[in-house]
């Protein structure tokens, strides 16, 4: 009798517990009523302090998701406080989740990036695949001018970005890649540079430290400033802006921004990346029994590399063997007119002349790493487990862990066949 | 007597294989092991195959009794209790972890404000509900749920293969082995899931090679869970301390997958999944201790007691997942690796006592 009794109060005390806590659940506001959503973030540093430009869909009952994005700015000490006081602007708690990329301009990638996005990649908000863009521009005019075309699907950020990592530069940086990268030995990462460009050809899209950005900027607290405004106001009228990749890159080396690649040096690092396909390769004055000083341009459908690894008089030595499926895609003699041959030609000529090429854009590779300490293909992790003792030794010998690259050597070795 | 049959047994024993193995745990291992945790999740596996396999021989030679009346019969009625009392305590703080990496789940992929005790009301229900039904009701779910949670598996696995580069961690052994076996018993924690196949002790109707069929199948559960694990190392290389519910942020590597919020729901739908159905079997095994203790009829009692502790324990340590993980990775591992070894250690002794009781019988 008294144990069920006692089975019984507790029962009764579980039911109680629940009805105590119900009140809470039922008396919940709508999410709509208490959330902004963020769709893409730009980061700039104006003064010392971290300007942080949000752009924003204000969900409503019944919305959709091509009504008009709002841009909100606010400068902290740090990208918490920055965040914060947007939230405070905004009257809603900003989240992240569908933020598709952080937009990092060439004053915040001047210190450790890592100081920065630490808070993100930490942070339970924001998804670790959030793609990371650099422009030499203003980040907040870049990320202004998407939220004025965020619905035209050709001139999308996002699309620039996806191409750039099929056929420019092979895996583009993520945050969580980005990190990757910094924590291991060789501590360089990449990232796309897009740019602003306006009718006129000209670089578009001024210091908006300096413009007053889109909307004016007011004084906050503590010399905080911020502004918050439709994405259609703006000094630059960021409207008559183009959003453009035109194939740099941004090596970063230790968290900072190392060294802006050319569109022209990314071809060449490119010819050290077995992934990268669809390059163009063009070599002019070929002379051989069929054409005299003529231009040909081939495409390359295959890219077989096979790398080996030594250390050989403490000097660490790379040679890349090359068997390249080309294409002819065009062949101009000296006198402008154009030959309708075989798209499959290849002479000895013409792999001797592909062969200098690519040992050229190596060496030249081999020249920017030594002269900036960046390793964009981590020979490191190469070196160290192709020839593990050796490279140690290496290290030891110089020791400088971080000026490995300087003596690295690469040499090329390259046949061709047609392909299609 | 017997309530679930060997194939239903099986399918618990793959969940609770695969509960958290593929979640917080390959982030606290490459915290403590970096570039060896590979070397030290394979060490903690054979060491939980090594236990399946005990406990397998152990539930095959007594399958007319209950592990309590077993312990008793074998290591007297305190011996028994002691014994009941150390898997208990593990159980409730497996339970706790489950439930708290269940809600930070949700947290982090679903709902980022979530009260915790609009969590506690379902999960408490649906999972306590399986457990007081029993074994059977238990393992016929589970032999639904396991389809969703395996192809949920293979595809979340197959979308970021082309990441790989199958070189991110290597060389193994850099920094000697001091960091793959600081790796290992910092972990053992989480591979202790296996100890609640102890509660099936008699309750598990045998087929042909009943041990032969376990084992071997979580062996290559183990082996598919290894290589997974290899392959979400080898896409974050050095983030991997970054990445807290690692399967799910793996689906998600991809930066145009983010276009695309299917794949985040169905790795939702999988991790929560896998999570439910491996705290449902902790909340039955726990509900068999606190029967047997409490010498009541149902477990409901000790079900609702149980829930009562977990969130107890969890609002003392604010719902917070971080503090949990420091705690299992430091304490309660070793106490788990101390568990699991005295556990083969009494499986052993039951199998020889069993023999020697056979020995004398037929003399």
């Amino acid at each position: 009798m008294s144990k069920n009794l006692f089975n019984k109060i507790i029962i009764y005390a579980v039911i109680l517990f629940l009805l105590a806590i119900s009140p809470s659940i039922v008396n919940m506001p709508s999410q709509t009523s208490v959330r902004a959503i963020c769709t893409g973030l730009a980061l700039d540093k104006e003064n010392g302090q971290v300007s942080v430009s949000a752009q924003i869909l204000i969900p409503e009952a019944g919305g959709q998701y091509t009504q008009k994005l709002t841009m909100v700015n606010h400068s902290g000490s740090t990208v918490e406080y920055a965040l914060k006081q947007i939230e405070a602007q905004v009257g809603k708690k900003v989240r992240f989740a569908h933020c598709c990329f952080i937009i990092l301009s060439d004053t915040v990638c001047n210190d450790n990036l890592t100081n920065i996005l630490d808070y993100f990649v930490r942070g339970n908000n924001i998804g670790n695949n959030t793609i990371l863009i650099y422009t030499d521009k203003s980040a907040k005019d870049l990320l202004s001018h998407t939220s004025n075309v965020n619905s035209n699907e050709v001139d999308n950020l996002q699309v620039i970005t996806k191409y750039n990592e099929k056929h420019l530069f092979s895996n583009g940086a993520n945050l969580l890649s980005f990190f990757d990268d910094y924590l291991a030995p060789h501590h360089t990462a990449f990232m796309a540079n897009i740019t602003m460009k306006n009718d006129s050809g000209q670089s578009g899209g001024g210091d908006s430290g300096q413009s007053g950005g889109s909307g004016g900027s007011g004084s906050g607290s503590g010399g905080e400033s911020s502004d918050a405004s439709s994405s259609t106001s703006g000094a630059n009228s960021p409207q008559q802006d183009t959003i453009l990749s035109d194939g740099q890159v941004a090596v970063f080396y230790k968290g900072k921004l190392a060294k802006l690649l050319s569109n022209e040096e990314r071809e060449q690092f490119n010819w050290l990346d077995p992934e990268v396909l669809d390059t163009f390769i063009k070599i002019e004055n070929v002379s051989d029994k069929v054409f005299e000083n003529a231009t040909l341009a081939y495409t390359v459908r295959q890219k077989g590399m096979k790398f080996e690894y030594e250390i050989a008089n403490n000097t660490p030595t790379i040679r890349v063997h090359y068997d390249l499926g080309l294409r002819a895609e065009m062949i101009l003699q000296e006198n402008g007119e154009s030959l309708a041959v075989n798209q499959e030609y290849i002479s000895d000529v013409v792999v001797d002349a592909i062969s200098r090429k690519i040992d050229e854009a190596v060496k030249n590779v081999c020249k920017i790493q030594s002269e900036y300490g960046f390793d964009l293909f981590n020979f490191y992790r190469s070196f160290n487990i192709n020839c593990h003792n050796d490279w140690q030794n290496y290290l030891k010998l110089l020791g400088d862990d971080e000026n490995y690259m300087k003596n690295v050597q690469i040499f090329t070795d390259v046949t061709c066949h047609s392909a299609f | 007597m017997t309530e679930i049959s060997t194939r239903q047994f099986i399918i618990i024993a793959i969940v609770l294989l695969l509960a958290s193995k593929l979640d917080t745990m390959l982030a606290v291992v490459y915290s403590v092991a970096s570039t060896d945790a590979i070397i030290s999740i394979i060490l903690n596996f054979v060491l939980e195959l090594l236990l399946i396999f005990a406990i397998t021989v152990v539930i095959k030679r007594n399958p007319d009794t209950n592990l309590f009346e077993l312990l008793k019969k074998k290591f007297t009625v305190v011996g028994a209790y002691i014994i009941i009392l150390l898997l208990g305590l593990y159980l409730l703080a497996r339970l706790v972890y489950c439930y708290q990496e269940l809600y930070s789940f949700f947290l982090e992929f679903l709902y980022d404000d979530f009260s915790p005790y609009i969590f506690a009301l379902p999960t408490f229900f649906v999972t306590g509900y399986l457990a007081f039904k029993g074994a059977r009701s238990l393992g016929r779910t589970l032999e639904i749920v396991i389809w969703f949670i395996l192809i949920g598996l293979a595809i979340s696995v197959v979308c970021n293969v082309e990441y790989m580069s199958f070189v991110s961690n290597m060389p193994y052994f850099e920094n000697g082995a001091s960091p793959m076996l600081d790796g290992t018993w910092r972990s053992t924690f989480f591979f202790g899931n296996s100890l609640c196949l102890l509660f099936f002790v008699g309750k598990v109707k045998f087929s042909d090679h009943f041990i032969g069929k376990t084992v071997g199948i979580c062996a290559i559960t183990s082996l598919i869970t290894v290589a997974i694990c290899f392959i979400i190392y080898d896409v974050f290389g050095y983030a991997m301390q970054y990445v807290i519910f690692a399967l799910s942020e793996y689906a998600q590597y991809d930066p145009f997958i983010l276009e695309l919020q299917r794949l985040t729901w169905l790795t939702a739908i999988v991790d929560i999944a896998k999570l439910f159905c491996a705290t449902s079997v902790f909340v039955y095994g726990l509900g068999q201790i606190g029967k047997s203790v409490m010498k009541t009829r149902s477990t409901l009692i000790p079900i609702i007691i149980n829930f009562l502790l977990v969130f107890s324990i969890a609002t003392i340590i604010n719902y917070d997942l971080y503090t949990l993980m420091d705690l299992v990775t430091s304490v309660f591992s070793f106490a788990t690796l101390g568990l699991i070894a005295l556990t083969i250690i009494i499986c052993i002794i039951l199998m020889i006592k069993r023999r020697q009781n056979e020995q004398k019988f037929i003399q």
